[in-house]
C-alpha cells in the first residue's frame, strides 16, 4: 500500500545517485525557506525603514517647531515693541530676528539632508520665502492685514509639521504608544502653542492699549475653554498610554504633570487678571510675574509659550528612544534569524555530506568486501562502521559471503580430493597395467631367452589382450588428463607457430584410423586463416586428436573435414563430420564430464566420456573457447576458437 | 665408459613391485645389457656403492625410499662416476606436468607405465645419446 503511493518517488530516487538526491532533496526543500525567508528580510528591512523614516521626521521637526515657537514669538511683540516701550522687550525683540535668521538656517540644514527624502523642500521654499516677504514691512503693516499675514505665516508653519508627520510615516505608524506621542508632537502641541500665542498677542496687545474689546474677551475666552479642553483629553490620552505601557509613566507622569501646572496657571492668571472673572481652572498665581503690566503679561505668556516647546522636545524625544527601541528590537531579531538559520543551514550541510559519506563509506566497504571475497580472503570479515538500514546489507552480504567461502572451499576441497584420488587411482591402474602389457609384448616379440617358438594362433591372442590392455591405458589416459586439468596444474607454454603446419602433423598421427575405416580425413585452410599464431600448440594438438577420434568413432560413410579459418583477433578450427550427429536435447550436456549420448549398458560405442569435458577445459585454459552443432542422422561440427595471440600472464 | 650399445650397458634396476621388475628385466637382458634388480631404494644405494653401473632405470612411488630420495643420495655421491650418473624415472605417474618435474628434480630422462615393449630400448638409447651429447658439449 505504502509503496505502491510512493511509486513515483521511489522511481525517482532510484534513478538519482546520492548527491543528486540530496541536491533535489535540498532544492524543494529550501527553495519555499528561502522566498519565506525573503519574504520575513523585506518585511523586516521595511518594517526598519518605516520606523527610521519616522525618526528622521522627528530630527526634522526639531528645528521647525524652534522656529515656530521663535514665529509665536516675534507675531507677539511686533506689534507691541513699541507700545510697550521697555528696553528689556526691546532688546528682546532685537535678539529674536537674529535667533529667527539663525532657527531658519538650521532648518535649512536638516531640509539639505532630509527634506527631498520627507518631500519637504518645496513646502520650506514656501515658507521661508512667505516669512521673507512678510517680515520686513510686518511691524507698520494695519491690525487687520498683519492678522491675516500672521495667520499665513503660522499656518503654514503648522502645515509644514504636519506635513512632516504625514510624509515621515509618523501619521501612518500604528503602535499605540507612538500615536500619542506622535498626536501630541504633530498635531495638538503646535496648535496649544498657536492658541497660546494668539491669547499672548491678544492680551497683550489689549493691555498696551487699555482697552480690551468686546472681540478680543470673546476669543480669549474661546482659547482659554479650548486649552483646557485640550490639556483635558491629552492628560486622559497619556493616561491611556501609562496604563498600556507602565514603564512610560515614571518619566512622562512629572514632564506630563508640570506641563499641565505651567500652562493651567497661565490661563488661570489671564482669566482673573484679563477677564477679571475667577478662574474655571485650579490654578495660583505665579508670583514671578507682574500680570498687572503688558511687559509682565508678555514675558509670563513668553515663559509659557517656551515651558510648553521645552514639554514638546521632550515627547518628541521620548518617541525617538521609542523608536529606536523598536527598531533596535528588528534588527536583533534580524540577526537572530540570520544566525538560527545559517547555523541550521550549516548543521544540514554538515550532516548531508555526513550523511553521503557514511553511504559511501559502507559502499566502498562492500566493494572492498567483495574484492577479498573474490580474491578468497577467507579470513576477511566485513564489519560495517554503519548502524543504519545498510548495515542489514553489509549483515546479508556477510552470510552470502560466509555460504559462498563455505560453498567454494567445499567444492575446491572435493574437486582436490577428486583429482587426488583419480591421479591415485590411475598409478594402480598403471602398475598391473604395466606387468600385463609388459608380459604380453615380451611374450608376442618372442623377448624370452631360450623360450619356446609361439604359434602364431597364440600370437593373435596375445595381440587381443595387448590391444585390450591399451585401450585400458587410453581411459586411464583420458582421466588422467581430466583430473590434471581440473586440479589447476595445466601449465601452458605459449610458442609462435604455424598452424598450417603442425595442424598437417596433427592430423599426420590419426591419419591411420580413418584409413581402416574407409572414410575421409581432409584439412583445409580458408584464406582467412592466419599464418602464424602464438598458443600451447600441444594442447591444440590434444583438442583436435579428441575431437577428430570422437568425429572417427561415430563417422561409418563419408568423412571427417577440418577446416581453419580466421574471425578478428580470433581463429577458428571446425571439424565437421558426416556422422550420426547428435539429438538436440543431448547438445548442452554435451561438453560434461562422463557424458555419453547412450548412456545405457547397451550402447553402441565405448569411450569414457572424458574427451570433449578434456577439449572443453583446454579451450578454456587457451583462453578460447568450443561450440558444438549437430543434425542427427547427418553428422556434427565442433568448433574451437581461439585467440590468435595467447594472452601470456604472469602465474 | 658409456656407449650407445646396450649390450655395454651395466644397468641398476630398481621397483618395489616384482612383476614390474620381472618384465622390464626380461625386455633389457633381451637387448644384451647387463641387469641387476633391486626392489628398494636402500637396496639400490648399497649396490651401487659396491658395484658400478652405466645405467639407473627407477620406479619413483617406493616404501620408505622414493625414486627422488634415492636419486638426491646418487647425486649427492663423491664419486662422479656414480652422481654424474644417467638416470631414467620409470613410474606410473604419467599426468601432464609428471615428465618436467622428474626432469627438473635431476632425472635424465622419464618413461611412463606401462611402458611400450617394442620401443622401449630405443628410449632409453635416446636418453643416453642426448646425456652423451650434453656431455661432450660440456667438455668442449
Amino acid at each position: 500500500m505504502i509503496r505502491s503511493v510512493f511509486g513515483p518517488a521511489i522511481a525517482i530516487m532510484r534513478r538519482l545517485k546520492y548527491p543528486r538526491k540530496f541536491l533535489l532533496l535540498g532544492l524543494i526543500v529550501l527553495v519555499p525557506q528561502i522566498l519565506v525567508f525573503n519574504q520575513y528580510l523585506n518585511k523586516a528591512n521595511e518594517d526598519i525603514a518605516f520606523s527610521s523614516k519616522e525618526q528622521l521626521g522627528l530630527v526634522y521637526l526639531e528645528p521647525v517647531n524652534e522656529l515656530l515657537r521663535l514665529f509665536h514669538h516675534y507675531f507677539v511683540l511686533a506689534p507691541n515693541v513699541a507700545l510697550i516701550d521697555d528696553p528689556v522687550v526691546t532688546e528682546a525683540f532685537t535678539t529674536l530676528g537674529r535667533d529667527i535668521t539663525k532657527a531658519i538656517a538650521a532648518v535649512d540644514v536638516v531640509d539639505k539632508l532630509y527634506g527631498e527624502e520627507l518631500e519637504m523642500n518645496e513646502a520650506w521654499g514656501a515658507l521661508k520665502s512667505d516669512w521673507y516677504r512678510i517680515q520686513p514691512t510686518f511691524a507698520r503693516l494695519p491690525l487687520g492685514s498683519r492678522n491675516n499675514a500672521r495667520d499665513t505665516i503660522v499656518r503654514n508653519s503648522l502645515r509644514l509639521i504636519t506635513r512632516v508627520g504625514n510624509n515621515s510615516n509618523l501619521i501612518l505608524d500604528p503602535d499605540i504608544d507612538s500615536y500619542y506621542y506622535m498626536n501630541a508632537v504633530v498635531t495638538k502641541l503646535p496648535i496649544l502653542s498657536q492658541y497660546l500665542a494668539t491669547i499672548n498677542a491678544t492680551a497683550t496687545e489689549a493691555m498696551a492699549t487699555r482697552g480690551l474689546t468686546v472681540g478680543s474677551t470673546t476669543l480669549l475666552i474661546a482659547l482659554e475653554e479650548s486649552i483646557e479642553f485640550s490639556l483635558q483629553t491629552d492628560t486622559d490620552a497619556f493616561a491611556y498610554v501609562f496604563e498600556a505601557n507602565p514603564s512610560l509613566r515614571d518619566a512622562m507622569r512629572p514632564k506630563l504633570e508640570a506641563h499641565v501646572a505651567v500652562i493651567s496657571q497661565f490661563i488661570g492668571t489671564m482669566e482673573r487678571q484679563i477677564l477679571g472673572r475667577a478662574p474655571t481652572f485650579s490654578a495660583t498665581t505665579d508670583q514671578r510675574f507682574d500680570y498687572d503690566t503688558p511687559e509682565g503679561f508678555y514675558q509670563a505668556s513668553a515663559d509659557t509659550i517656551n515651558q510648553m516647546f521645552v514639554f514638546r522636545t521632550f515627547i518628541s524625544e521620548q518617541l525617538v528612544a521609542l523608536l529606536q527601541i523598536r527598531i533596535d528590537g528588528l534588527i536583533s531579531q534580524l540577526n537572530a534569524v540570520f544566525v538560527v538559520t545559517g547555523i541550521a543551514l550549516v548543521v544540514a550541510a554538515y550532516l548531508i555530506i555526513g550523511f553521503y559519506l557514511s553511504v559511501r563509506q559502507t559502499i566502498d566497504d562492500l566493494a572492498e568486501a567483495t574484492r577479498h571475497m573474490i580474491q578468497g580472503d577467507r579470513d576477511w570479515v566485513y564489519a560495517p562502521a554503519t548502524q543504519d538500514e545498510l548495515a542489514e546489507v553489509a549483515f546479508s552480504f556477510n552470510q552470502i559471503a560466509n555460504e559462498l567461502v563455505g560453498a567454494r572451499d567445499q567444492a575446491l576441497e572435493s574437486a582436490r580430493a577428486k583429482s587426488s584420488f583419480l591421479a591415485n587411482m590411475s598409478h594402480e591402474l598403471r602398475t598391473p597395467l604395466n606387468a600385463i602389457l609388459g608380459f604380453t609384448g615380451i611374450l608376442s616379440n618372442g623377448m624370452v631367452k631360450g623360450g619356446a617358438k609361439l604359434e602364431q594362433s597364440q600370437i593373435d591372442l596375445l595381440h587381443r589382450i595387448e590391444g585390450n590392455g591399451k585401450r585400458l591405458r587410453d581411459v586411464i589416459n583420458d582421466i588422467l588428463d581430466l583430473a590434471k586439468i581440473e586440479s589447476g596444474h595445466i601449465a601452458i607454454t605459449a610458442t609462435e607457430a604455424r598452424p598450417r603446419q603442425f595442424l598437417e602433423e596433427t592430423i599426420g598421427t590419426v591419419k591411420s584410423l580413418v584409413v581402416s575405416k574407409g572414410i575421409d580425413l581432409e584439412l583445409s585452410f580458408t584464406d582467412s586463416a592466419p599464418e602464424i599464431v602464438l598458443t600451447d600448440v600441444r594442447k591444440v594438438h590434444q583438442i583436435i586428436v579428441n575431437l577428430i577420434g570422437n568425429a572417427i568413432k561415430f563417422t561409418h560413410k563419408g568423412g571427417v573435414y577440418v577446416e581453419v579459418s580466421g574471425a578478428g583477433s580470433a581463429w577458428r578450427i571446425a571439424v565437421r563430420d558426416t556422422g550420426i550427429g547428435i539429438p538436440q536435447d543431448s547438445l548442452k550436456n554435451i561438453f560434461d564430464k562422463f557424458r555419453q549420448v547412450d548412456e545405457t549398458d547397451r550402447r553402441e560405442y565405448e569411450g569414457t566420456g572424458l574427451g570433449l569435458a578434456i577439449v572443453k577445459n583446454l579451450a578454456d585454459a587457451l583462453q578460447g573457447s568450443v561450440h558444438v552443432s549437430s543434425v542427427a542422422q547427418q553428422g556434427s561440427t565442433f568448433t574451437v576458437t581461439l585467440p590468435q595471440r595467447l594472452e601470456v600472464k604472469d602465474v | 665408459m658409456l656407449t650407445t650399445n646396450p649390450e655395454d650397458w651395466r644397468i641398476l634396476l630398481v621397483d618395489d613391485e616384482p612383476d614390474n621388475l620381472a618384465v622390464l628385466e626380461m625386455v633389457l637382458s633381451y637387448s644384451g645389457a647387463t641387469v641387476t634388480c633391486m626392489r628398494s631404494g636402500q637396496a639400490a644405494l648399497n649396490t651401487l656403492r659396491q658395484n658400478s653401473f652405466d645405467l639407473t632405470l627407477m620406479d619413483i612411488r617406493m616404501p620408505v625410499m622414493s625414486g627422488y630420495d634415492v636419486l638426491k643420495a646418487i647425486r649427492e655421491m663423491p664419486n662422479p662416476e656414480q652422481s654424474d650418473m644417467v638416470i631414467i624415472a620409470i613410474t606410473a605417474h604419467a599426468m601432464a606436468g609428471d615428465r618436467e618435474r622428474m626432469i627438473e628434480a635431476g632425472f635424465d630422462g622419464y618413461i611412463s607405465k606401462p611402458v611400450e615393449v617394442p620401443t622401449i630400448m630405443d628410449t632409453i638409447r635416446e636418453i643416453v645419446e642426448n646425456h652423451l651429447d650434453q656431455r661432450n658439449l660440456i667438455a668442449g
